[in-house]
């Protein structure tokens, strides 16, 4: 210790005997030539510095050889070695391009001038309101090519995120996540159990989000191999920073509403219309017992009784958040660390969702041979909902209900009227108070990398990421409800773990050779492994009211009692190598080879190379001379990528096991193909990125052309083979497509700027060959149907050509024009549920401390199925759309609504509708308080704002919201399908920002 | 530098890992497995009756689409299922999903029995003619259960198409077969039932034993109007099953767990073991069901006064055969081939087993009713009715009989199920059933 001791103060004697000199400078702006104050001034490697005046000068003791590090908010930093000059005076560049900007890549970073693929950097911060409730809210709109559909406001309902398309039938299509390096879990833990989804972007704090990255090419794409093909979005979370501790809090709250509603017959109408029907199907009189039953002996000849049930379905919905961070450091060790708490309602009532989310990260420095860190980020969500997206009693299934009936008896209990006469529908009320479902989902992320600097230019890099979570969901209806009401109360309960493990090791080389080679080379191994855990129980017989547990049951259901055990493996091996050429041709070539566990035994090893080129055509001599392009770029690329996103052990012949008069049963569950593989995309890009007048406009003009072959598909078989399908490699599908995005700074003065960024894409997603028979038609409810050369899910059904005034039935067109009945009618694509081209324009006004943002969002030429208006147009004891009131009533009426009584409610054209949209997604208004309130408050910044989203909805969509899909049969194929999916919330909002 | 070179071996050793790359599944087995014991192969063939007792198949469907199709004058469908409504009015489409799902699930309990005739040599000596006869057994009532609902009815000609015969020993190959005319569909069946009678034990739990093959080949015959067959079957079954009685109450024959005296044959469900698919749609909410199905009063006066079947009949129509959620589905009951012996003795002026008086009177006095004096073959196709309402054997009875269904004759197209897409789809040149769009 002693010797340690006079080492130290033998380095500190030592280093005061340098030579000292005093060394001053001016700073300014490279723009405008202002000096610069406050510009931080410090000799690199300590923390000993000073900062500029008022007029940009500063005064230094430094001795010789030693480097100075200026850095300014908002300019590049710039190092200066002290040679004998004693007057050093520093031009900063301001850091306003995009083009300047650092992407980050696939096991790496490249700065985005060099980059030869197509790839979307995304900052939350910069990107209208900070205070993002979710992380998929900053995709939409703002990267092009990236359709983000919330396909329901029903909390954790799945969020539909294609990127340049859907290139899979009945594979996955959800992008790849990686978070800072580490392949996160995706998995859905919620499908299948009717419950809520999950949703694997939830488990971050949007406020730690510094970039995102969408990875959208081959070359960008294909170092993902064989999970690469859906495109990858990179996603960077914040670190600590070397100085002082910085405290940053956010807090939010406000409420939220339905966007909009439709109207529905009160109970005159409904009772006017309802009785004769009945009496008409099943004999006079029936009627009167079917009214009688529905408004529970309350008089509804007189409309004692008009229940606006689709009210009923809302609540108030309040909603906060609050978000804490600390971070800081020193040179060595940096810390970054934060807490956040969400709580939400949802609009639809009995719902509700909190989320907690605890992130620590730690970066180290060892001499500069290494640097290590360590990163934690655990969440926590728990969501309450009232019961699984298609059942009669989620919420906005209570339009259904009959207006004439009350809701609850005189003893205040909810009433219902599946009972006693039983013409009615179970309602979520009744639900509610007799039941409670939830959801809590803890996502653990671990990881920590161990970076060497081998030489100055060869680094060795290698990173472990654990990713463990739980999924718990718990299902207790007592013997009112009608799930649980045989069974005298059931609670059925799901368990699912899973376990992630990814280490990789990967060699990084960047040297410049002779001043115009430049090679930047990546080799490296990754393997992944997967172990899933499931179980469900469902205990029945619960005779103490409050003792709800399983303990509690008299039995076990073994019919809904199960468990699983699932395991996959992937091998690989992924290179890259970059080549610039005189900082002018840059070329890129990169591979990866995976191997898994999930393919067959004949095709287990796959090879996905890519290979890009880029031309900087702003650095040849001939363009000098053209003042107004400040940069362009041209680049494309062509490679390979791969699709597994699939269930384990789909290459086998299985059969499972089941009981049968209480023995063992062996049952042939799926029929496999040994020779199963990946889908492959070949993608073809090419894209001009541009910055032009002084930087005033900058954008990006992408083409790109994929196709995907040997598609997952469940490939039809003759049902005689024991299966009706076979999962297997067959078919092809191609996405092509165009994608523009465009930022304009239209003015930019000290107390007023005023910002433009605009950007749309047009996907045509077509189907290119099925193995058998050229149409795949949907069951008989739904129409979204896969036909060779239709894009995926159009609807294939029949024109409706209207009513027959003289029969009031519906009459549909054969395919000789004619009018027929729905059995004759002739059978075509009669709507596609594909957006024309999606896009959004965002304005960003600031005048002086105050700032306007706001981003209208528009998705156009869709169409969409109104799957659950064949109920809702008369005919049974659904109450009726008021847009239906003017059916047919007596010969010689001309109408679009068929008589109620007509049997036969054809899905057809009468049900698509027009599924385009123009809103304004989101609006923020801010006040960020100037230098004198904060410096008496001894704060940094504060900001104040107010935040809407989905405010204002320009549509012609006849349904609730043109925001759509049914959550509970949502597929790649099944979209722009309304199914009781109800609207989309509308929010307001106020915050706080505090930084110190 | 050795360190790195050490990260550096390992992460080779990583990369090739070809035991993690040929992982097993845990809860499922492959063929190799399946089939390596007797037991095993046991397994299998229960296999098959677990197939066959899915709501889709006798668990339910086969069911309820024949009491749909049959509905006119009897019961009516209140529920919004679509495919089901379509059913109740005759107005199917090619697509109905109904149609659909049925006859995948047919066809894969005719695999699973398949599946074990190709194993028969895995199977030890003691058991194997029992298991090969219940297999033939399996294969055939799925066979007949499809002919009767996507074919027209016997009556209406047997030069009509009948279903996709799937006869081989072993699991099934992706062929695509023809549609078999439905005499060769017929003497399929009675082959496999024959071949059964043959092997099966007349004991034998509640799984397919003689009297049930020789049951089910009555009901073949009866739809063919071979009556001498008929008659020989059903008498056959009623003299091997010395153990079946009819219950004492009418009402005990149903809602039970495990089979009754007089249950021949029917789908086993217990609480945790099954699932009875008629109390889906046959009861009401306070019973566990959607209650969909509900009997027309106008059925429900014809019942004479005093009928203790009538009492299975809720106040609101619904059939209380299907109350108990936890109960069994009856297929074929001793009941029933007592009326069938009753009909074919009467058509054929003979009295084999016994008089058609005795058979009437036996099930006519269980339900409470007084002993008739002399009976008629109307009687008995009446009493059918009354006896078997709401258990999917009236529509049958009724287009065997050349009876009309309401509006539509016994042959009318719209009776008949469309050949679904799950098989028109990979197989194109499969004969669609007339009046339907391929």
């Amino acid at each position: 210790m002693k010797v340690k001791l006079l080492f130290v103060l033998a380095f500190f004697c030592g280093a005061l005997t340098f030579a000292q000199k005093t060394v001053t400078g001016t700073v300014t702006g490279k723009s405008d030539g202002e000096p610069l104050p406050g510009v931080s001034v410090t000799i690199k490697g300590t923390t000993t510095g000073t900062e500029t005046d008022f007029d940009g000068k500063y005064t230094i003791q430094i001795e010789e050889g030693k480097v100075l590090l200026f850095s300014y908010l908002g300019f590049k930093s710039l190092e200066k070695t002290v040679g004998s000059n004693s007057v050093i005076d520093v031009v900063l560049e301001e850091e306003n391009s995009v083009l300047d900007e650092i992407v980050i890549v696939g096991y790496g970073k490249t700065s985005k001038v060099d980059l030869t693929g197509s790839v979307v950097k995304l900052k939350p911060e910069e990107i209208n309101n900070p205070v993002v409730p979710s992380i998929e809210q900053v995709f939409q709109g703002n990267a092009p090519g990236v359709f983000v559909e919330s396909q329901s406001a029903k909390l954790g309902g799945a969020i539909r995120i294609n990127i340049r398309g859907v290139a899979t039938i009945n594979g996955g299509s959800a992008p790849l996540y990686v978070v800072d390096g580490i392949v996160i879990s995706a998995t859905d833990f919620g499908a299948g159990t009717g419950g809520t989804s999950t949703n694997a972007l939830n488990s971050l704090n949007p406020a730690d989000i510094e970039s995102i990255e969408i990875l959208k090419d081959a070359a960008s794409t294909a170092i993902y191999g064989s999970r690469g093909a859906n495109g990858v979005v990179l996603i960077t979370t914040k670190k600590g920073k070397e100085g002082v501790v910085k405290v940053n809090l956010s807090l939010t709250s406000g409420f939220a509403e339905p966007t909009r509603l439709r109207s529905f017959a009160g109970a005159e109408d409904y009772a006017r219309i309802t009785g004769p029907l009945f009496d008409g199907y099943f004999g006079a009189g029936v009627g009167d017992q079917v009214l009688d039953h529905l408004s529970n002996g309350t008089d509804w000849r007189n409309n004692e009784v008009d229940t606006d049930w689709q009210s009923l379905a809302f609540q108030d919905a309040f909603f906060s958040t609050a978000s804490l961070s600390l971070s800081g450091g020193n040179e060595k060790t940096k810390f970054y660390a934060s807490l956040s708490r969400n709580d939400k309602d949802g609009i639809y009532i009995g719902t509700k969702q909190g989320r907690s989310v605890a992130n620590f990260t730690i970066d180290s420095k060892y001499k500069e041979v290494a640097n290590f860190g360590f990163q934690m980020n655990y969440s926590r969500t728990k969501t309450d909902q009232v019961s699984g997206d298609n059942a009669f009693s989620t919420p906005i299934q209570l339009v259904a209900q009959a207006p004439i009936s009350p809701v609850f008896d005189s003893s205040g209990s909810a009433i219902d009227y599946t009972l006693g006469f039983g013409t009615g529908y179970y309602n979520t009320i009744v639900e509610l108070e007799n039941s409670f479902y939830f959801t809590v989902v803890d996502n653990l992320l671990l990881s920590g990398y161990a970076n060497f600097n081998i030489t100055e230019d060869l680094a060795l890099n290698s990173q472990l990421g654990i990713n463990k979570i739980n999924f718990r969901q718990e299902n207790f209806q007592n013997s009112l409800t009608q799930d649980a009401r045989a069974d005298n109360g059931a609670n059925l309960q799901y368990l699912q773990e899973q376990t992630v493990v990814t280490p990789q090791i990967f060699l990084t080389f960047n040297k410049l050779f002779s001043e115009v080679h430049n090679i930047d080379a990546t080799i490296g191994f990754e393997t992944r492994f997967e172990k899933n855990l499931f179980s469900q129980i469902r205990g029945i017989g619960f005779d103490t009211p409050g003792l709800n547990n399983i303990a509690n049951a008299s039995a076990i259901d073994r019919e809904l009692t199960s468990s699983s055990v699932g395991e996959n493996f992937f091998s690989s091996v992924f290179g890259r190598l970059n080549y610039k050429l005189q900082n002018k041709y840059l070329f890129g070539f990169s591979a990866r080879w995976d191997s898994s566990s999930r393919f067959g035994e004949n095709n287990r090893t796959g090879f996905f190379p890519s290979v890009s080129a880029g031309w900087k055509l702003t650095e040849e001599d001939f363009m000098k001379d053209v003042s107004f392009i400040d940069f362009l770029k041209l680049r494309t690329s062509f490679g390979l990528t791969g699709n597994s996103n699939i269930a384990n052990f789909r290459d086998r012949t299985l059969f499972s096991t089941g009981v049968y008069r209480g023995g063992t049963t062996y049952f042939v569950s799926q029929l496999g193909d040994p020779n199963l593989s990946w889908e492959t995309t070949e993608q073809f890009d090419i894209g001009l990125e541009f910055q032009l007048f002084d930087r005033k406009l900058s954008g990006e003009i992408s083409y790109y052309n994929k196709q995907t072959d040997d598609l997952f598909f469940n490939n039809p078989i003759s049902p005689t083979a024991g299966d009706n399908s076979i999962f297997t490699n067959i078919g092809a599908i191609s996405n092509k497509g165009i994608e523009v995005s465009l930022n304009a700074s239209v003015v930019e003065k000290e107390d007023f700027s005023w910002n433009v960024s605009m950007n749309f894409a047009r996907n045509r997603n077509r189907v290119e060959s099925l193995p058998s028979g050229d149409i795949l038609p949907a069951g008989s409810r739904f129409m979204n149907s896969v036909i060779v050369g239709q894009p995926l899910g159009v609807f294939y059904g029949i024109e409706f050509a209207g009513v027959n005034p003289d029969t009031g039935f519906a009459e549909y067109f054969a395919a000789d024009g004619s009018r027929t009945d729905a059995s004759g009618a002739e059978q075509k694509v009669i709507g596609d549920p594909n957006p024309d081209w999606i896009g959004a324009i965002t304005n960003t006004f600031r005048y002086k401390n105050f700032d306007l943002s706001f981003m209208f969002q528009t998705v156009m030429g869709n169409d969409i199925h109104l799957g659950g208006d064949s109920f809702m147009v008369g005919g049974w004891f659904d109450n009726i759309l008021s847009s239906a009131l003017d059916a047919w009533t007596a010969p010689g009426d001309i109408t679009n609504t068929p008589r109620f009584d007509d049997a036969h409610v054809s899905q057809s054209t009468r049900f698509v509708s027009d599924g385009s949209y123009v809103r304004l997604k989101n609006l923020t208004f801010g006040y960020n308080f100037g230098d004198g309130l904060l410096n008496k408050l001894k704060l940094d910044n504060m900001r104040v704002f107010f935040t809407g989203y989905n405010l204002l909805t320009f549509t012609n969509y006849e349904g609730w919201d043109p925001e759509v899909n049914a959550d509970y049969r949502s597929s790649n194929i099944n979209i722009g399908s309304d199914f009781y999916s109800g609207p989309q919330e509308k929010s307001y909002s106020l915050g706080l920002l505090i930084g110190l | 530098m050795r360190k790195y070179i050490l990260i550096l071996l390992t992460a080779f050793t990583i990369g090739s890992c070809e035991d993690e790359l040929s992982l097993e599944p845990f809860q499922s087995i492959g063929e190799e497995i399946a089939l390596s014991t007797s037991e095993s192969v046991e397994f299998v063939l229960r296999g098959g009756y677990d197939r066959l007792a899915d709501t889709d198949a006798l668990g339910g469907d086969m069911l309820l689409y024949s009491d749909l199709l049959g509905s006119d004058g009897v019961l009516s469908f209140f529920g919004t299922f679509d495919f089901l409504q379509d059913m109740s009015r005759k107005e199917m489409l090619f697509n109905n999903s109904g149609a659909n799902i049925t006859w995948i699930t047919a066809y894969e309990v005719i695999n699973q029995a398949n599946i074990v005739l190709g194993a028969q040599d895995i199977l030890d000596a003691g058991v194997r003619d029992r298991v090969v006869g219940e297999a033939l057994f399996l294969r055939a009532i799925s066979h007949f259960n499809l002919a009767l609902l996507y074919s027209k009815p016997y009556s209406a000609g047997a030069t009509n198409p009948g279903i996709i015969l799937m006869r081989q020993e072993g699991a099934g190959d992706l062929e695509c077969r023809p549609r078999s005319s439905l005499q060769d569909t017929f003497a399929a069946i009675i082959e496999d039932l024959e071949d059964s009678i043959a092997l099966l034990p007349v004991t034998n739990d509640v799984f397919a034993n003689r009297v049930a093959a020789y049951g089910i080949l009555s009901r073949v015959y009866l739809q063919m109007e071979d009556y001498s067959n008929a008659l020989d079957a059903a008498n056959q079954a009623i003299t091997l099953g010395t153990s079946y009685s009819l219950n004492t109450n009418y009402a005990d024959a149903f809602g039970v767990s495990g089979n009754t005296s007089e249950d021949i044959f029917a789908i086993q469900v217990a609480q945790g073991d099954g699932t009875n698919g008629m109390n889906t749609f046959y009861a009401p909410a306070s019973q566990g069901g959607r209650g969909d199905v509900r009997l027309d009063a106008s059925f429900i006066a014809t019942f004479a006064a005093g009928d203790d079947r009538a009492n299975m009949i809720d106040s609101n129509g619904f059939i209380m055969k299907w109350f108990e959620q936890f109960g069994n589905v009856n297929v074929l009951r001793l009941a029933e081939l007592h009326l069938t012996r009753a009909e074919c003795n009467m058509r054929l002026n003979s009295s084999t087993g016994d008089t058609p008086l005795n058979d009437y009177n036996l099930v006519h006095e269980r339900a409470g009713l007084t002993a008739a004096m002399s009976v008629t073959l109307q009687d008995i196709l009446d009493e059918r009715v009354f006896e078997l309402f709401g258990e999917g054997q009236y529509f049958y009875d009724q287009t065997r009989l050349g009876n009309s269904i309401g509006t539509f004759s016994f042959d009318a197209d719209q009776l008949v199920l469309p050949i679904p897409t799950s098989q028109t789809i990979p197989c194109p040149d499969v004969e669609q059933n007339p009046g339907y769009l391929n």
